[in-house]
């Protein structure tokens, strides 16, 4: 099976954009009006973000969810993929300009883009691109180099490689001399935080980039910094891009920064400690899942950035999560929990661990605590930094971000996280029956889905972020300030 | 004790009891003075606190109504009231009002109840507060005190409750602070008081709920019964609380105000304390003071007092005096009279007892000289009066014999001759006898053997122990063998023992038993001599030693008074112990050095008190 890339970028099409933009541009000229629509090249880009990424090498990539998805972010504009996932989820070429495969997917082969250099000047050759790959994906696969192309050899069948190569760590890179990394990405790092304390890096155009030289001549990425005062940095014209928690995004709105949100790609989510005596019974974790009302936390709490989550995927992921009940029934909570014939929160209350870095989750966990309240469930809520292990804990409310438009890599990927290994995930299904089987054993209980949103300063042109989230700065521009300075 | 000595101690206790009723007085008066300055303290801070409390109402109210007349609250009000308005994006407005108005507690309610934003509990919007909706008319209403549900407590605060009204619904506000330590913070206190929080906030007590300006208060436990008190009874109390190591020290009197809600129920105790180490130290001082000034009056009462006692009771010792030479016989004895008071008249009074008592006793001497003269009369022609009726009815019948033959004359003369001569001799005993009573011979002591003496005199006896003819009597000697010897005279040592076993065998014409006994007691030797004879009446015992009285037939009633006058001629006493139909015991002792000659040396007649006398010489 043979896939053939478009020989152009996909920057083509926006070239059809450009002639619009010019058409208005000059209509607007024809007005007297300054043309300011048309993408301009230079400028700063100021971006802020929460979390604080400590490497930008991929063989460091963390699977904690929130780094994940922090470096799902940043190191794209450094690094480059083999293949691209479109808005639809589908599989693009990027340094490999097509791909093939057995027929059973377990030998994948992928041609290279001819001329690719990386930014030291070196070739990117089908040995640099096998030797990253072999140190990314493991020993459960063969990565080898022919003349032109990556081969991959797997000892399972992996219908969906292009699809994870698209995401995660499976960056193409090169070590120099010196063990320093270089990349074919639209950026290169000028700074990096060495410190502890710094919390600024620095990333400059590539000029020589084979899609092309992004339109900003920089980003300052600062790291670290909390929604509080990014929400004032916005506010006050000290930042172009910031994050907004969902909770206030609608505020931020209504102050008038502008605000972009994906579809729903975090998973709030309860996870249960089958260990602890408290809610070893699954009536008491159905009873738990009865009481909680997912719409209050989706609608007030999250501010209707969130939607009630049933199932792990989203609909406009997997298409089917309206199948999984999402409706709050307090008196059959009381009924389960009276036929257990014993009191949950004796003779301790029931511990409800959250991430008390995530400025979400703690208001998330004392809706869920109000809710078992209700439910005759005492329960006593406690932050834990993430990754830290709590031995009291009955609950732990958690949180994923699915950065695929792939349904089968994201319920992969929540699955692994949650500790289940479902056998196949290759048809709707496999899934469907994977993603219901934790969730009928209330082993886990769906919350909402919450989208992921950035307030844009007025001079951010062209946000075309993925709607699963992330950035895309090689396409953003700076529009001039009204009446200064071209940036 | 001497009466100086009493009147000393009277003096003493009458000055100590008098420094202690004047530090009591004081210590009363000085406990009543502070604690009607505590009680005015106490009752200023309650209604400062009373003022702060209402102070902070007004206040919290006031702002309260701050929020609902501001135009923001004012517009959300609007929207809240239009249909399907959408609530959510007040769901963090609470919380930032009472960030600006220094709330603890904000809640935005609907006109149904529901919660629609709460500064405190952000996650419980969407439920119902049924209280708030239940009174519409809440502008009119003052801040009041209720129990705030927190997630993971419940706490104590003061509220206000306002309504926005738009067209026919209400939105609620309801504003409040914490009632915690920082609320007594802002009371002003005096030194030496302090005010603590109880939160009644769960049953029972709850020593964590106890606050003071730095928190929970140590020694919590120490208030419980207090506590509880208040919280049976919802009224004010005080109780005095003693706490530390130095309980009376640390003792505080706290005046404990209940805190209710609007239904009356019991919420919080304010307590007011006050320290009573001030007190504590006062009457500690008093105390200290009362002592010393008792010590020093003591010691100043001591001499005085000795001074004054020995003024007063001089003539009342110098009248013991004169009464102790009146009982040993000097009856001269006069005291000196240096007064007119009731002392002085004493001693005029002992003076003419005194010389009455000589008088008298003189008339009495004379009196019994004369008695003594005519009993030895009446006991002489007695005596005299046997012998002398034979002789003149021998003289009449010789007589009469002349005109017998002269056989017959013969044999009648010399029987009448043998008659008178036997007459004549048994009056020359009877003279002998009172002869030898009338000279008895001064003592000439030497070392004497007193056990040796009884065994010579009983050995004497022997025969007349078991005569012929009459019922034996069985002699019982318990002689102490570790005797010391005494100055006696012996010849009349013997004569007193010979004359005491005489009566004691008189005694006992029926037989029994003769026991005599000698031990040592007190630097004196003591001889026992007890007959199991028909006893002596009281009336016998008391004129047993009297010269020539006697209760028998054919006695001179010399033989006790002479050992009565051997005895006492030795120094020694003699006495008898005796009832009727139980024999007789005669106790002499005698010293065993040489004995003092001297008034009291003759005075050994047993006294009118002593038991009766059981027989008589």
């Amino acid at each position: 099976m043979k896939h053939t890339a478009c020989p152009f970028r996909a920057r083509s099409s926006r070239r059809r954009n450009f002639a619009a933009i010019f058409l208005l541009a000059f209509l607007i000229c024809a007005t007297g009006t300054e043309a300011s629509l048309r993408p301009q090249r230079g400028g700063t880009l100021r971006v802020q973000m929460s979390e604080r990424i400590r490497s930008i090498d991929p063989r460091q990539w963390l699977s904690v969810p929130a780094q994940a998805a922090v470096a799902e972010r940043v190191l794209p504009l450094v690094f480059d993929r083999l293949v691209r996932l479109d808005d639809h989820g589908m599989p693009q070429p990027a340094l490999a300009v097509s791909w093939e495969h057995d027929v059973q997917a377990k030998r994948w082969q992928f041609r290279l883009r001819d001329g690719v250099k990386f930014n030291d000047g070196m070739p990117l050759t089908p040995e640099a691109a096998a030797l990253s790959l072999q140190q990314l994906l493991g020993n459960s696969f063969d990565v080898s180099a022919t003349s032109d192309s990556v081969v991959i050899q797997a000892d399972h069948a992996v219908p969906n490689l292009p699809a994870q190569l698209a995401a995660g760590r499976y960056f193409i890179f090169h070590t120099a001399d010196d063990g320093s990394l270089t990349s074919t990405g639209p950026f290169r790092v000028a700074e990096w935080p060495a410190a502890e304390g710094s919390a600024k890096a620095v990333f400059v155009a590539n000029e020589s980039c084979w899609s092309g030289r992004p339109f900003v001549d920089k980003i300052e990425l600062t790291m670290g910094v909390d929604f509080q005062r990014q929400a004032n940095a916005i506010a006050f014209g000290q930042a172009d891009v910031v994050e907004l928690p969902a909770s206030q995004v609608r505020r931020a709105a209504q102050r008038g920064v502008r605000t972009v949100s994906s579809d729903p790609v975090e998973l709030f989510a309860l996870q249960f400690d089958a260990a602890r005596p408290a809610v070893q019974d699954a009536r008491v974790r159905q009873a738990i899942s009865l009481a909680v009302d997912r719409s209050s936390i989706a609608n007030v709490i999250l501010q209707r950035e969130g939607v009630a989550a049933g199932g792990l995927l989203p609909n406009w992921l997997s298409g089917y999560s309206f199948l999984f009940r999402v409706a709050v029934d307090l008196p059959r909570a009381k009924e389960l929990l009276a036929a257990t014939g014993r009191e949950v929160s004796r003779p301790a209350p029931l511990v409800l661990v959250y991430d008390s870095g995530d400025a979400e989750a703690r208001p998330v966990a004392e809706r869920v605590a109000v809710n078992l309240r209700e439910a005759g469930i005492v329960v006593q809520i406690s932050g834990q930094a993430a990754g830290v292990k709590n031995s009291a804990a009955g609950m732990r409310l958690v949180r994923y971000h699915m950065a695929t438009p792939d349904p089968g890599v994201a319920l992969a990927e929540v699955l692994n996280a949650l500790g289940e290994s479902p056998a196949s995930l290759e048809t709707p299904e496999q899934a469907y029956a994977a993603e219901r089987a934790p969730i009928d054993a209330f082993r886990v209980i769906p919350l909402v889905h919450v989208s992921e949103s950035y307030g844009l300063g007025p001079q951010v042109r062209d946000w075309m972020a993925p709607r699963w989230g992330g950035w895309r700065l090689e396409d953003v521009w700076l529009a001039p300030v009204a009446g200064g300075n071209a940036p | 004790m001497t009466f100086r000595t009493k009147l000393l101690a009277l003096f003493t206790v009458t000055i100590v009891a008098a420094v202690t009723a004047v530090a009591w007085g004081v210590s009363a008066y000085t406990r009543r003075a502070f604690e009607l300055f505590d009680r005015q303290r106490t009752d200023a801070l309650v209604a400062q606190f009373r003022r702060e409390y209402a102070q902070r109402g007004e206040e919290i109210a006031h702002r309260v109504q701050g929020i609902a007349d501001a135009e923001a609250t004012l517009r959300m009000a609007i929207d809240l009231s239009r249909p399907q308005a959408d609530a959510s994006q007040y769901y963090n407005d609470a919380r930032g009002i009472a960030g600006t108005q220094q709330f603890d507690f904000l809640d935005i309610v609907a006109d149904d109840g529901t919660l629609i934003s709460s500064a405190e509990w952000p996650a419980r919007f969407g439920y119902k507060n049924d209280w708030v909706a239940a009174e519409k008319d809440w502008n009119s209403k003052g801040a009041f005190l209720r129990r705030v549900d927190m997630p993971d407590s419940v706490d104590l605060g003061l509220l206000a409750v306002r309504t926005i009204r738009v067209g026919e619904k209400h939105i609620y506000l309801i504003g409040g602070q914490r009632l915690n330590q920082d609320f007594l913070a802002t009371l002003v206190l005096p030194e030496s008081m302090r005010a603590l929080l109880y939160r009644n906030l769960e049953q029972g007590f709850m020593a964590s709920a106890l606050t003071d300006l730095h928190g929970p208060v140590g020694q919590a436990d120490s208030f419980a019964p207090l506590i509880a008190e208040v919280q049976r009874t919802h009224r004010e109390l005080q109780k005095t609380i003693d706490s530390g190591a130095d309980l009376a020290a640390n003792s505080e009197t706290f005046n404990a105000i209940p805190l209710v809600g609007r239904e009356g129920d019991l919420l919080g105790v304010l307590l007011v304390g006050s320290s009573r180490q001030d007190l504590v130290q006062m009457l500690n001082f008093i105390r200290a003071l009362a002592l010393l000034v008792a010590g020093g009056v003591l010691l100043l009462e001591l001499v005085l007092g000795w001074w004054i006692s020995a003024r007063v009771t001089r003539p009342i010792e110098q009248l013991a005096a004169g009464a102790r030479e009146v009982a040993a016989g000097h009856w001269e004895a006069r005291v000196e009279v240096h007064s007119r008071d009731e002392i002085g008249q004493l001693a005029g009074a002992f003076n003419d007892m005194t010389r009455q008592l000589a008088e008298q006793r003189e008339r009495l001497v004379q009196t019994e000289r004369v008695a003594a003269w005519r009993e030895l009369a009446r006991r002489l022609a007695h005596e005299l009066k046997n012998p002398l009726f034979p002789l003149q009815l021998t003289v009449e019948n010789l007589q009469r014999a002349r005109e017998q033959t002269s056989e017959q004359f013969d044999e009648i003369f010399f029987e009448s001759t043998a008659t008178m001569r036997a007459e004549l001799e048994n009056l020359k005993a009877i003279v002998s006898r009172f002869s030898n009573f009338a000279k008895m011979p001064a003592p000439e002591f030497e070392p004497v053997d007193l056990n040796e003496s009884v065994r010579s005199v009983v050995k004497l006896f022997e025969p007349q122990f078991s005569t012929v003819g009459r019922p034996p009597i069985a002699p019982e000697l318990y002689l102490d063998e570790n005797l010391a010897r005494l100055q006696a005279d012996p010849i009349l040592l013997r004569r007193a023992l010979e004359n005491l076993l005489l009566n004691s065998l008189d005694a006992m014409p029926a037989g029994g038993t003769l026991t005599v006994r000698t031990s040592q007691h007190n630097g004196s030797v003591r001889l026992d001599v007890t007959d199991t004879g028909a006893g002596l009446t009281p009336e016998e015992c008391a004129r047993l030693f009297t010269p020539y009285y006697t209760s028998k037939q054919h006695g001179t009633g010399l033989g006790l008074a002479i050992v009565q006058s051997v005895v006492s001629d030795h120094g020694g006493k003699i006495a008898v112990e005796s009832a009727p139909g139980a024999g007789a015991t005669f106790r002499i002792e005698l010293p065993l050095g040489q004995p003092i000659s001297g008034p009291g040396a003759n005075h050994s007649q047993a006294a009118p008190a002593d038991p009766p006398v059981s027989s008589a010489a």
